[in-house]
């Protein structure tokens, strides 16, 4: 995965999800970045810059510019536009292969028109000062948008990498459409270190699921019984005469009231045995309800 | 229970069954508190409800063991006196007609007109229902320790429910489920400590197509009001009020309900002769949702649509009249408002209503504190100058979320109650539904089967239209009281609204076509478990 | 406060955590419960507590507020919460004096900016500086519930934009917490709505889900609650990053239960 985000390309998406977020796999690709000792800029419209510092070793903090929009995101306390500040921040960086993560462009396409977040981004990446040396790491989420921003961002893109997870551990899927290639799509899985230095695993192995194969068509209920469903004439009488179980009669009634009366054909009589034990506790009353 | 699968078959051994019973009885007298309650069924009826009701009921909660039947009778007195255990408020408030305390969460309460509906929106514990529960799904709510430890012996020793149960069933009113709901002597008792609207709060009823049901539960809201002797205003955009005044119906009063409840039956049982059922003891005493009004109560009336209340009645009531098309006169002074134009003038006029006549409590030395019945009728239709019903994506999409919002404030600070009836079934974007909804405290739909492909489907043929309860609130409380029963229906009779449960007819022939059978499972399948929750997947098992 | 939910979240009111937004949703069911015990957590954990209140009346939180054994006046009058009355509000800068300055008073003039909501936090929350405010943990901002300012006519973008100051304010600068409420509205098409949750759950380190069952009503099971963590954890702690619990709500607290273990059930 590393070696494909090491080709230059204008734009990286990382699309995200509530579920699975991809702000620690951002600050992952950052720390690999500022390894080789590039100037890493961050426009963080998110988080606040300690938290995004956070977790990240001294060496990458110093290589580490970040531009705050976080503290006032609609201008209360200034007064600029997002994407001002989106173009503003490569102007300050080191000339050389420049790196731009931002954080995130979810934001950016909440408070700016779709169409002026793509062209700005586009000019981005041919930037004079840097030319062809720019590499912008974008977060998006993916939840937060209709189909159409995402579309226009996906078609800017030349890698989208999809965070996702399965059976607890973190998946990135690599996407990378190559023009006249083959284009690439991997799936990796991972696990950030508190560090935030990656782990690579081995694909697990995935126990087969559980199949839910197309429903079978539903079946005659009635085919195969092994009871009537319908009564002669004569069946009917002999059940109408019958008394029933749960039906209360008045010879039941008596029957309950004055069990000695009712001389039935079952009685149940119990003789303790001088062995017998007899426990007076109630069995229940461990159950703790 | 062996025997009872063995129902449908043709053959059944007497002698078995016989044999499972006196099992019961050996194992009922092993458990330890089922002979008290078989005692207590057998010698006074009561005492064994009482005792019954301890455990299913709040109010008994608390004191386990010996004395819960003298803490329920004690309660007992209280929806009849209004008195005594609500709250602060309650208290101070008592002396209010028409009203009642909630014994639990300390508010006032108001009944809808419609004592079947109250009974849906608030806590209806009944004796019946305590003794019906077993299984999975049911079981007394606050029970004590010793109760629960009860319930699980019962179901642990299936047989041992049997002999409590038969226990309970020697009354010989009992034994006579057919006929005996009007008269059902303790159950209505009970039921009568539900529910009502909390003062304060917002009755929002989703109109039927046609808007026949929706306004007869609004005119019974009003006429209720009126017997009671509480303040009304209305509001209307497409009649006026006045009119509606004059269309309310007239109360039927403690000794006419009956009557009229029996002609219902005895109408019925003219077409169709009683035929004798065969009940199932388990489902002997459950309760019948239509259970009519005690005579020892004053809270909630019955009223009789075939007539009219008396010009008198109605002349001595106190009302407040708005007007939509009369009140726009002029456009001048319109306020630059977030919110339409006619919603602003009601909302002004609610608030001067409150604020002049004291229901908003301000300056206590005024007279007598009486409730305020505010109803609106057809909130949202285009007649109020809204759009959320002409288009998909309104231009005024807020307005009636912000009257909502407002009038709930203004309902929160005064000694009122309001309904509205909403004609959602224009609403085009299902979003503002939603809000709406979240922004009213009680919602109840109305689908009628008018013009609806129910109205051919057998399932529904002693119906005319399906009863939703979308939301009840919790107020005051962590709970809400939601009734147990999620598929009710509602027909009109002759002169009476009922709600029932709804169930499948009974299947009285035994030559009933199978696609037919197969067709009314498949339609009752499709009832929705209601109160906002639906049942989603087919294949789903929450447990 | 449920201890129960303390349990299931790691957390008693002696060792709250700090710097969080937890994001509260409940879908097709009420999910009022947690706005309550997270006012009554904070409350006994000694927080500086400012609750924008915008769906009930003062009264209701404060019975129920009794019933989790506390007292929301006495709490009032110490100073300890803040109290912003949503329904009160609004119905002040409707019929009220124009003059007034009112939190709400958006409501009134069609634009949606929350600035003066943020203030009205930021003001109270805020140490003074003269030694009253010291004797509190931190400060914790609740709000019950987000969906409905897009009711009352205010854009997501300016609710997220709100809940980002606050954030920034409340979480980052003075080392507190913020919660909040949101309603799901998922099969009602609220677009805005879902995208409103969408993305507050990404600035979200907890998100605590109450749905209601899918298979319907029942008695004794009211609903499952999904406990979701957001962010790095430590690798031991992966298991649990996403968990579900059944619950009932009972008259002064809630059990919690794993899935189909409820003791009506078993």
């Amino acid at each position: 995965m590393l070696q494909i985000l090491a080709s230059r390309g204008d734009l990286v998406l990382l699309r995200d999800s509530v579920e699975w977020e991809g702000r620690s796999l951002l600050k992952a690709l950052i720390r690999e970045v500022a390894l080789k000792g590039e100037q890493v800029q961050v426009l963080g419209c998110e988080v606040s810059e300690e938290v995004f510092r956070e977790g990240l070793d001294s060496d990458t903090n110093s290589r580490l510019v970040y531009h705050d929009i976080f503290r006032d995101p609609q201008g209360w306390t200034g007064n600029w536009g997002p994407l001002g500040i989106l173009r503003a921040c490569l102007r300050g960086a080191e000339p050389g292969p420049c790196t731009l993560a931002v954080d995130s462009l979810s934001w950016l396409l909440l408070h700016a028109p779709c169409s002026a977040l793509c062209q700005t981004l586009r000019a981005l990446g041919h930037d004079n000062s840097h030319p062809g040396r720019v590499r912008v790491l974008g977060l998006l989420h993916e939840d937060v948008h209709g189909p159409g921003p995402l579309g226009a961002l996906r078609s800017l893109a030349q890698i989208e990498v999809t965070v996702g997870g399965n059976l607890g551990f973190t998946t990135a899927q690599v996407f990378h459409p190559k023009p006249r290639h083959r284009s690439i799509e991997q799936t990796y899985w991972f696990s950030i270190l508190p560090n935030f230095s990656l782990e690579f695993h081995k694909e697990p192995l995935l126990e087969p699921r559980p199949h839910r194969g197309p429903q079978s068509p539903t079946v005659d209920a009635m085919a195969d019984l092994t009871f009537n469903v319908h009564l002669s004439k004569k069946e009917r009488e002999a059940r109408d005469t019958l008394a029933l179980p749960f039906h209360f009669s008045s010879e039941k009634q008596q029957s309950l009231l004055h069990p000695a009366l009712a001389s039935s054909t079952s009685q149940i009589f119990y003789e303790p045995d001088a062995d017998d034990y007899l426990d007076q506790e109630d069995p229940d009353d461990d159950l703790d309800i | 229970m062996e025997s009872q699968q063995g129902e449908g078959g043709t053959e059944l051994d007497s002698q078995s069954s016989i044999w499972v019973n006196t099992g019961g009885n050996k194992m009922a007298a092993l458990t330890t508190g089922f002979g008290r309650a078989r005692q207590g069924g057998a010698g006074d009826p009561r005492e064994y409800k009482a005792e019954t009701a301890a455990g299913g009921d709040k109010l008994g909660g608390g004191g386990g063991g010996g004395d819960r039947g003298c803490s329920f009778l004690r309660k007992v007195s209280v929806p009849g006196s209004g008195g005594g255990g609500g709250g602060g408020g309650g208290a101070r408030l008592r002396s209010i007609a028409g009203t009642r305390p909630s014994v639990q969460n300390g508010q006032l309460l108001v009944s809808a007109g419609l004592p079947a509906l109250d009974q849906l929106l608030g806590r209806s514990v009944s004796s019946e229902r305590r003794s019906a529960s077993s299984g999975r799904r049911e079981g007394g709510r606050e029970r004590g320790k010793k109760e629960g430890k009860e319930q699980i012996n019962r179901r642990e020793r299936g047989c041992g429910t049997i002999q409590s149960e038969e226990g309970a069933s020697t009354r010989p009113q009992d034994l006579l489920w057919g006929c005996s709901s009007p008269t059902a002597p303790l159950g209505v008792l009970l039921y009568l400590r539900g529910g009502g609207l909390a003062v304060g709060t917002l009755l929002l009823i989703e109109e039927d197509k046609y808007n026949i049901y929706s306004s007869l539960i609004f005119k019974y809201f009003l006429a209720e009001g009126i017997v009671c002797g509480h303040t009304l205003l209305v509001a209307s955009a497409k009649e006026d009020p006045g009119d509606i005044l004059q269309e309310l119906p007239e109360p039927l009063h403690d000794d006419n309900y009956k009557k009229v409840l029996d002609e219902g039956r005895s109408h019925k049982s003219q077409e169709e002769p009683e035929i004798s059922m065969k009940i199932a003891w388990r489902y002997q005493n459950l309760p019948q949702m239509e259970a009519g009004p005690g005579t020892s109560s004053r809270f909630g009336h019955y009223y009789d649509v075939s007539k009219r209340m008396s010009q008198e009645v109605i002349q001595s009531a106190k009302w407040h009249k708005f007007f939509l098309p009369e009140e726009i006169t002029s456009y001048a002074n319109v306020e630059s408002c977030a919110l339409n134009h006619g919603y602003t003038k009601l909302l002004h006029f609610i608030q001067r209503v409150i604020s002049e006549q004291g229901f908003d409590g301000s300056n206590p030395q005024k007279k007598q504190k009486n409730i305020l019945r505010i109803g609106i009728q057809s909130l949202g239709s285009p007649l109020w100058g809204d759009d959320i019903c002409c288009a998909d994506t309104p231009e005024h999409m807020h307005s009636l979320t912000r009257f909502l919002y407002v009038l709930r404030g203004l309902l929160r600070m005064s000694l009122s109650a309001c309904i509205i009836t909403v004609p959602s079934h224009l609403i085009q974007n299902k979003a503002v539904t939603s809000r709406i909804r979240n922004l009213s405290d009680t919602v109840v739909g109305l689908e009628s089967f008018i013009g609806s492909e129910k109205e051919a489907n057998s399932l529904y043929k002693d119906y005319h239209g399906l009863i939703h309860i979308h939301q009840i609130p919790r107020l005051n409380s962590l709970i809400c009281d939601v009734s147990d029963t999620k598929d009710l229906a509602f027909k009109l009779q002759r002169k009476v609204f009922t709600i029932e449960r709804l169930h499948l007819p009974p299947d009285l022939s035994d030559t009933v076509s199978r696609s037919s059978k197969r067709d009314l499972v498949e339609s009752a399948k499709q009832l929705s478990p209601g109160c906002g929750m639906m049942a989603g997947g087919k294949e789903h098992l929450d447990f | 406060m449920f201890p129960e939910l303390n349990n299931l979240l790691n957390v008693s009111p002696d060792k709250p955590e700090q710097g969080k937004f937890t994001l509260l949703c409940d879908a097709k069911t009420d999910g009022g419960f947690l706005v309550h015990h997270f006012l009554s957590f904070y409350l006994k954990a000694n927080c500086k507590v400012c609750f924008v209140a915008l769906l009930q009346s003062f009264s209701h939180y404060n019975i129920v507020g009794q019933k989790l054994g506390v007292n929301l006046i006495a709490a009032r009058d110490r100073g300890q919460l803040v109290f912003f009355e949503g329904l009160k509000s609004t119905v002040e800068v409707l019929f009220g004096s124009k003059e007034q300055p009112n939190t709400l008073k958006f409501i009134r003039e069609s634009s949606s900016d929350l600035k003066s909501l943020y203030e009205f936090v930021q003001k109270a929350l805020t140490p003074s500086g003269d030694g009253s405010a010291t004797s509190w943990k931190f400060p914790v901002l609740l709000v019950d519930d987000l969906s409905v300012l897009l009711s009352l006519g205010v854009e997501a973008v300016a609710v997220l934009d709100f809940i980002q100051y606050c954030r920034a304010t409340v979480c980052c600068q003075l080392k507190g917490n913020v919660v909040a409420l949101v309603h799901d509205s998922d099969q009602t098409e609220d677009e805005e709505n879902a995208m409103l949750m969408n993305a507050l759950g990404h600035q979200s380190s907890l998100i605590l889900r109450a749905e209601g069952l899918v298979t319907g009503f029942c008695k004794d099971v009211h609903g499952q609650l999904k406990i979701l963590r957001r962010g790095l954890l430590q690798p031991k702690s992966e298991q649990t990053r996403s968990l579900i619990y059944q619950y009932k709500i009972q008259d002064k607290s809630v059990t919690f239960f794993a899935r189909g273990l409820s003791p009506a059930v078993l």
